[in-house]
């Protein structure tokens, strides 16, 4: 039980982790093909389970007229050893890579906290800042001091319209 | 310096009365209407509020400086007529004309121009609130984006405990196999030496039946078998005819 108690808290919303996380199609058929290995292994471990491992002796002592046969078998039975895949190598492997990739989506959350803080912050300033209508332009050459120089500059060469103006704003001529 | 020049330069008058009434739009006096107008019924403004508005309108914070102004001024134009500083003439005429005319075009022409005032305004201003709600909602939907993306540390960890979880399971798979297979395997040759066991028995019942048909009929065959057959049979018959 503490197993399915396990499992169910370390669940994972496999539908949309591709979408949300942002990967790419090798990526995402990767991830499917895992999730598919993991599913077959839960089913046949389940399978497994459930079929016997042991053998009724006793009634087959009991018909058996060689009993020599069945003392046979359950000895053998008894002493079977299986072979075991060598899983602490395998766990080894896994723990190793574990702490790579996660060191690296730890420096990726680091990145993405870091870059909400900053659109944060410019939302804020754009919720917080004063209507358009009271900006003037001593406010505009305080925040963008460029503007004065590219106003020298046009006045210079004898530029007086400003590309795109017209379209955008209109013309405040009457005529 | 050279942006006054190029203020003064680039804008036609127009234009420029336009550019200050977007800039300071509070500073318009056109749009200012006496309210005074509405208090009086029969439509005269009276004595001594007219002579307030006109005080009021002098440009200057006090009420005696207001006063000084305006006495200071007629005493001024009352010197100057009677020094003969200043001749009305005929071209007082025309200017007092003209000045006339140009506040009663000024008066007719003030609502068509407040209106394409407040509209062109309202057009500028609005195009700017786009841009800044288009920047707003560019700058939400990205962070709509990359919210999304803090989850990473958490399914990485939840994708290696799945990792985990599927090696030890694929272990306890191999081993589980080996027992299943073996238990199957000593049931079939367990099962078999029963088959075996039972094929046994039928054979030696079978046998021994076999055994005792042929002594039988070897014996049934004999002739002392029959004559004693003959004769126990002519007995039993004797025995019914006497009986009768």
């Amino acid at each position: 039980m503490s197993k399915v108690a396990s499992a169910a808290g370390k669940a994972i919303d496999w539908a949309s982790v591709a979408s949300k996380l942002k990967l790419d199609a090798a990526t995402a058929s990767a991830i499917a093909n895992f999730r598919s290995r993991h599913a077959q292994a839960v089913a046949k471990l389940g399978t497994l389970r459930e079929q016997a491992t042991t053998v009724d002796f006793a009634t087959y002592r009991s018909v058996l007229a060689n009993k020599e046969i069945v003392n046979r078998i359950e000895s053998s039975m008894k002493s079977f050893k299986p072979v075991k895949i060598d899983l602490n190598s395998q766990l080894k492997a896994i723990n190793a890579f574990e702490a790579k990739a996660s060191e690296g989506a730890k420096k990726n959350v680091e990145l993405v906290k870091a870059e909400l803080q900053n659109l944060s912050a410019t939302l804020k300033n754009i919720e917080q800042a004063r209507p358009t209508e009271e900006i003037t332009i001593e406010d505009m050459k305080q925040a963008v001091p460029e503007i004065e120089k590219i106003v020298e500059t046009m006045v210079t060469k004898g530029k007086w319209v400003i590309p795109g103006y017209r379209e955008k704003f209109g013309d405040l001529s009457i005529m | 310096m050279s942006s006054k020049l190029f203020c003064l330069r680039s804008f036609p008058s127009v234009q420029r009365t336009a550019w200050q009434r977007l800039v300071l739009p509070s500073t318009r006096k056109f749009s200012l209407t006496p309210t005074t107008f509405d208090k009086t019924p029969s439509g005269r403004i009276p004595p001594d509020q007219k002579a307030a508005n006109i005080i009021s309108s002098v440009p200057s914070t006090s009420l005696l400086t207001k006063s000084g102004v305006l006495t200071v001024t007629a005493a001024a134009l009352a010197t100057a007529i009677s020094k003969g500083i200043y001749v009305v003439n005929d071209e007082s005429i025309v200017v007092a004309s003209f000045l006339g005319l140009v506040g009663v075009f000024g008066t007719l022409g003030r609502k068509a121009y407040n209106e394409w005032s407040d509209k062109t305004i309202a057009k500028i201003g609005g195009i700017m609130q786009a841009a800044r709600n288009d920047h707003t909602s560019a700058i939400r939907e990205r962070i709509d984006q990359v919210a999304s993306l803090q989850e990473v540390e958490s399914v990485t960890q939840a994708l290696f405990h799945t990792s985990k979880e599927t090696a030890r399971m694929e272990a306890e798979i191999f081993e589980l196999e080996q027992r299943v297979a073996l238990a199957k395997e000593a049931k079939s040759v367990l099962d078999s030496w029963v088959h075996h066991e039972a094929n046994v028995r039928a054979e030696q019942q079978e046998r021994l039946v076999e055994d005792v048909l042929a002594r039988v009929n070897s014996k049934v065959s004999t002739q002392k078998f029959q004559q004693d057959a003959l004769n126990e049979s002519l007995g039993e018959i004797e025995k019914v005819l006497a009986s009768a």
